[in-house]
């Protein structure tokens, strides 16, 4: 019997939700117990290793005020001559594995876990699997054995190393198997995965919601003229194909994959999960359960039951913030050491940095992990937190700032694009200068046909109403700083095959939805031909 | 033969079923958490209603040929019990088969068709008990089955309640599983056709004890019901047998062929009267039997008590008070942290002496967690308790592996953490009970008080012994100073006798005055160095004391005398009144003229010019002689009465200077000689400080007052 299984033999449900989901009972001032205790026994093992000694240059802080006034904020650059080569010497304590990042900023970031990380991970993975499938506080849906189908890349990508370690706690059935997914490209394991659970049906699906969204749009697309491969004469898929479709009919509608599978929870990741909430809700069935993570921590807050506010992990990793104008400022000063707050000093609309030190013997102090969250509540009485409830604002340096009023984030302009009902393959966004004016710049590939300036209108009006400084930009100074460039239809898969040709990794494979660099830009625009341009 | 279908009873207790099954389905849904599990179970009690409902209706049918119809729906309705029964255990005990729940439901299904196609009984006849159907013998292969489903069940419970590390866990499945024998007993018993037909009743008490044990949060021990039950027979058994010794001789002996009622009554009074004693002795066997462990607490509790009554020390304390916790409970070991100076928490008492070693701060997030709490942790709650898996494994590992931790037990006091107490498992490797832990919070909460009162008798005895070594250092210190003081002292003084010897100065003239004036003061300066050094050798017990017999109205007249010229420079009168003859007392000579001269002087020194100090003297009892000096000065006011005897003291409203030890150190003598001295003073009017000392022998002769006045 695998560890976490054994909790499900033994233990009852309201035990069950305490172990893995009663964290969120955690009074601010409990909390900060917690992370002080956890950042001392940090502190006392990262003392004895060299590479501890060097990034707290000496000193061996006895509290959290010590440490946050001796120990300087780093970042990945600090770390790399240690980190870069995966240099076991240099740690406190010896990894249990080591795994990167997706490289988004352009280079890997690898990071050693200890067993101890892992164990955590694996145990708040449970958690998640049941914050996710329950619909009040206390209900457990969830028993070892849940098939679970994940859009994970493979090793040694950080996510797919936490999926491994616990399948190796908790009884999973992992969709596609891990084995198996390692030897597919990101498209075909999407594929696979749905091609498996339509054979064993599906309990948990963990993937991005703009995947989910596409799976449900295309299949609502080929419903009416769907054909029956050889594949699909099976009993079971016939079976489950047959009762989607008379569920369908019933409904007078096209088959979604909600009429297909009754997943108990879709969990997601990423900032497209609010603007996709209500299309996954319509082709699944079921409002997703956000998970807000990264490579270096795991996972940094989550959802409750009622899947609205993210919640910090007490267990992950020590958390301070920078405020906004201070991250502004240490980035336009690199000689400004900016201050910190912890979490019981945030205020709610407040936009922050977030800085983590890790616990259990890992490596990184007061790493500065290039996030930006703001907090959007100091409580959720419904599910009865009284922690603060963040929601994720944008990376550090990928805000688009317009004429010194609006800061455009990612999350921002993909509402817009959203609610102005365009149906679009993709887009990419970036300031660009015209005659020493600053304007935005929308790189955009539609499914239907539109003239660029009437779309521009129609994005610069619902970045009005997403973006209440934004609005200012139009009322006071009379502009609108919207320019759109339509691609022709196939841009950005051409871009896409073009990427993996070359072997690209996967944080590269499709543009970047912000600032994108010139020569992603150039490349774009070669591969549409002859873009529309406002 | 009394015809059995028209027996109320037959009829009556088949709609009892029904009711109850009613009442059971209503309290378990709304009583409950309405888990899945509880709406299978509420299903399987509307399983067992119908099934009692159809017996009703099979048992009030007119004939053999309606009844048989009935049996017909009885038997497949009988078998969903099981099937629901066996499905509620699935999820109960999270072991779900799922092909076995699908083949459950089908075999169910099958069973309905062939009992209503009857191919299950053959017909159906009229016995003594009621109707009797008569069966096929594919009824045995369906009931064995269904018999796997219900064993399937039992197994589940039974794997469930090896594997519950909760007490409340474990006797909630013991419930389960003693309801699911009760079907199987009566369903025994009714194969015996002359017993009335009980199978009903054990279906009845099968599902009343299962819905108790989901619903109810509480529950009783089990064993301990079992136990009792079993007591009751013996004790059923005790009362039985010699009543029928009594019944048989009384036949036997007085040849009464049939005893009367009046018979049988009366010998139950004789019975009953003379079983009394008895019964009360078997009942506090009884008793101790069901409550041994408890019986063990109380003697393990009165051991530690008498055991640790003279023990004031914490650590050993701590020891003890391991002993019995471990004793008592039968853990396997038990280890005591307190805290020490720095405010962490050790183990200073263990069972074992490698259970020493561990150590946690008072910010350990368990520590917290108890203190806040005051709450019994178990070990399986390190895995539950949100604020605990802040724990690291090395935390961990020390708690379960180092010491072997199973239950801890904070010691509160005025809701501060003083101690906590950490239990091995049980010897028995039972789960610890409720009953243990309501004990042990008993224990924990005397042991904690005990403790405290222990802490503080330690500070006291160190902050005493501190000040101790501070006023032995203080008079070390005094003494030091006096003799550096009394060295040139003395010579000063030798050098202004000899100059007013050798230069005759008149003491009219200012050389004589400041020689004079010179000779008061070392004079003056003398006695106090001297009252320095005599406190000081007081406090360190290392006066020169030399008592002997002595005739008191020689020292009474020495004293007189010296007093003389002070009283006369401030016009005052000193009556002496000292009987005639005075037995003689054991002093030191010397020091009882200091001690009278100390509160002459000091009468003199509050007294105002003409006033009047009186010296007397009488025995007092017959061993020891009662000594007062009185003045009528303006006395001492009543808040300063309490320590007039304390050093240091000086009167408020003071005209003379002084160290103020001179009360201090009468008072040290006369404790010296044994004797005590005491104030009576009332503002105004005067004081009196009387003194005794210890008679050399008994009085003979008569007291007889005389005066001695000095002017």
């Amino acid at each position: 019997m695998l560890p976490e299984d054994k909790y499900f033999s033994t233990l009852t449900d309201d035990e069950l939700w305490r172990r893995y989901c009663g964290f969120f009972d955690f009074s601010v001032d409990e909390f900060m117990e917690i992370q002080e205790h956890l950042l001392v026994e940090q502190i006392a093992l990262a003392a004895e290793s060299p590479l501890g000694k060097r990034i707290m240059q000496g000193n061996r802080p006895k509290s959290v005020d010590e440490f946050r006034q001796l120990v300087p904020l780093t970042i990945y650059s600090d770390y790399e001559p240690d980190l870069g080569d995966c240099w076991n010497d240099g740690l406190a304590v010896k990894p249990a594995v080591w795994c990167h990042s997706t490289g988004r900023g352009g280079r890997f970031k690898w990071i050693p876990y200890t067993a101890d990380a892992m164990e955590v991970c694996s145990r708040l993975f449970v958690g998640y699997l049941i914050l996710a499938t329950a619909d009040r506080k206390g209900e457990i849906k969830i028993k070892p054995g849940e098939r679970v189908m994940m859009h994970i890349p493979p090793r040694p990508y950080a996510s797919w190393t936490f999926c491994y370690y616990a399948s190796q706690a908790f009884s999973l059935l992992l969709i596609p198997s891990l084995e198996k997914a390692e030897g597919l490209g990101f498209r075909e394991r999407v594929q696979e995965g749905f091609r498996e659970a339509m054979r064993s049906g599906v309990d948990e699906i963990a993937s991005i919601s703009s995947v989910m969204v596409k799976v449900g749009e295309r299949m609502a697309e080929q419903a009416q003229g769907m054909k029956l491969s050889i594949k699909l004469l099976e009993p079971r898929i016939m079976m489950r194909l047959g009762r989607a479709w008379l569920r369908s009919k019933l409904q007078g509608r096209p088959m979604l994959p909600k009429d297909i599978w009754h997943p108990k929870a879709i969990i997601t990741g990423g900032v497209d999960t609010r603007i996709y909430k209500d299309d996954v809700v319509r082709y699944w069935g079921k409002v997703p359960f956000e998970m807000y993570g990264s490579s270096e921590v795991g996972t940094i807050a989550v959802q409750n039951w009622n899947k609205k506010g993210l919640t910090f992990i007490p267990y992950s990793a020590f958390w301070e913030f920078i405020p906004e104008e201070d991250s502004i400022r240490s980035r336009e000063d690199k000689s400004y050491q900016p201050r910190t707050v912890l979490i019981n000093q945030l205020e709610k609309g407040m936009v922050y940095e977030v800085v983590l030190s890790q616990f259990h013997g890992m490596p990184l102090m007061r790493y500065r992990i290039g996030d930006m969250v703001k907090v959007v509540a100091m409580s959720d009485d419904e599910a009865g937190v009284n922690l603060p409830q963040v929601q994720f604002h944008a990376r550090v340096g990928e805000v688009i700032e317009l004429a010194g009023l609006a800061r455009l984030t990612e999350t921002t302009i993909w509402e817009a694009l959203a609610s102005s009902g365009l149906k679009y393959e993709d887009w990419s966004a970036r300031k660009e200068y015209e005659q020493s004016k600053t304007f935005l710049r929308i790189y955009l590939e539609l499914k239907e046909q539109g003239q660029p300036s009437d779309i521009a209108h129609l994005i610069d009006e619902r970045l009005m109403a997403a973006d209440i400084d934004y609005r200012d930009i139009g009322q006071y100074l009379e502009l609108q700083p919207v320019k759109v460039t339509l691609l022709p239809p196939g841009t950005f898969e051409r871009y896409y095959q073009q990427k993996v040709k070359e072997g690209a990794d996967l944080a590269h494979l499709k543009p970047p939805h912000m600032n994108a660099a010139d020569a992603v830009i150039q490349r774009l625009l070669q591969l549409s031909g002859r873009p529309e341009e406002q | 033969m009394p015809n059995p279908l028209s027996d109320p009873l037959y009829l009556v207790t088949p709609l009892a079923g029904v009711a109850i099954s009613v009442i059971l389905i209503v309290l378990v849904l709304r009583k409950g958490n309405r888990s899945l599990a509880q709406r299978v179970f509420a299903l399987a009690l509307l399983s067992l209603g119908v099934w009692a409902m159809l017996i009703f209706a099979m048992r009030a049918s007119p004939d053999a040929e309606h009844a048989l119809f009935w049996h017909r729906i009885v038997f497949p309705s009988g078998l969903t019990l099981f099937i629901f029964y066996y499905h509620f255990t699935s999820i109960y005990t999270r072991r779900t088969i799922k092909w076995l729940l699908w083949a459950g439901y089908a075999f169910l299904a099958v069973t309905w068709g062939i009992s209503l196609a009857g191919l299950l009984s053959s017909r159906m006849t009229v016995e003594s008990y009621g109707y009797a159907p008569h069966f096929y013998p594919t009824i045995y292969i369906i009931s064995l089955l269904g018999a796997v489903f219900m064993g399937m069940a039992v197994w589940n419970l039974v794997k469930a309640y090896r594997g519950a590390t909760r007490y409340d866990e474990k006797t909630r499945l013991g419930y389960m599983i003693f309801a699911i024998t009760l079907p199987a007993i009566y369903g025994i018993l009714d194969f015996f056709p002359e017993l009335p037909p009980v199978g009903i009743l054990g279906n009845i008490l099968f599902g009343a004890v299962t819905a108790v044990a989901i619903v109810k949060y509480n529950l009783l021990d089990i064993r301990l019901i079992l136990r009792k039950g079993t007591a009751y027979l013996l004790m059923s058994a005790l009362v039985a047998l010699p009543y029928a010794v009594v019944i048989f001789l009384a036949s036997r002996l007085f040849s009464l062929p049939n005893i009367s009622r009046w018979g049988y009554l009366f010998f139950l009074v004789l019975l009953a009267l003379a079983l009394q004693p008895l019964w009360a002795r078997v009942q506090h066997w009884v008793d101790r039997w069901f409550y041994r462990e408890r019986y063990d607490y109380l003697r393990a509790l009165e051991q530690f008590t008498s055991e640790t009554r003279s023990i004031a020390e914490p650590g050993k304390l701590g020891q003890a008070f391991v002993n019995l916790v471990r004793q008592a409970l039968q853990a396997s070991n038990c280890h005591l942290l307190l805290p020490l100076a720095s405010g962490d928490f050790a183990v200073q008492a263990s069972s074992r002496p490698e259970g020493r070693i561990l150590r946690l701060s008072r910010g350990h997030p368990l520590m917290q967690y108890l203190e806040r709490s005051g709450r019994v942790v178990h070990g399986r709650d390190m895995d539950i308790i949100p604020r605990l898996q802040a724990l690291t494994r090395r935390e961990r590992d020390s708690l379960m592996k180092e010491v072997e931790g199973c239950l801890y037990v904070p010691l509160m006091s005025r809701g501060w953490l003083i101690g906590v107490l950490i239990l091995g498992e049980k010897l028995s490797q039972q789960p610890y009970s409720r009953d243990d832990e309501n004990i042990l919070a008993m224990i924990a909460g005397q042991m904690a008080t005990i403790l405290e009162n222990a802490h503080l008798y330690d500070m006291e005895r160190e902050q005493r012994a501190r000040l101790e070594m501070l006023q032995k250092q203080r008079n070390e210190f005094l003494m030091s100073i006096s003799h550096e003081l009394k060295t040139p002292l003395t010579s000063l003084k030798l050098s202004a006798d000899l100059l007013a010897e050798e230069m005759k100065f008149s003491v009219a003239s200012p050389q004589g005055r400041i020689l004079d004036n010179l000779r008061h003061s070392v004079s003056n300066l003398e006695r106090r160095v001297k009252d320095l050094l005599d406190f000081a050798r007081l406090q360190m017990s290392s006066l020169e004391f030399r008592p002997g017999p002595e005739d008191m109205r020689a020292v009474f007249q020495d004293v007189v005398g010296s007093m003389g010229p002070i009283v006369s420079a401030k016009k005052q009168t000193l009556i002496a009144e000292i009987p005639d003859s005075l037995p003689p007392v054991t002093v030191d000579r010397q020091r009882v003229e200091q001690i009278l001269l100390n509160l002459l002087s000091n009468a003199s020194k509050y007294t105002g010019a003409g006033g009047e100090i009186r010296l007397s003297a009488q025995v007092g009892g017959k061993e020891e002689m009662v000594i007062a000096v009185s003045d009528n000065g303006p006395g001492i006011p009543p808040g300063e009465q309490a320590v007039v005897f304390q050093p240091y003291y000086r009167a408020k409203k003071r005209t003379e200077r002084s160290l103020g030890l001179g009360l201090s150190i009468a008072k040290s003598l006369v404790e010296l000689h044994g004797g005590k001295i005491w104030l009576d003073s009332q503002p105004g009017k005067g004081s009196t400080f009387s003194f005794t000392l210890p008679l050399a022998q008994a009085p003979t002769m008569k007291e007889k007052a005389t005066s001695i006045t000095n002017c």
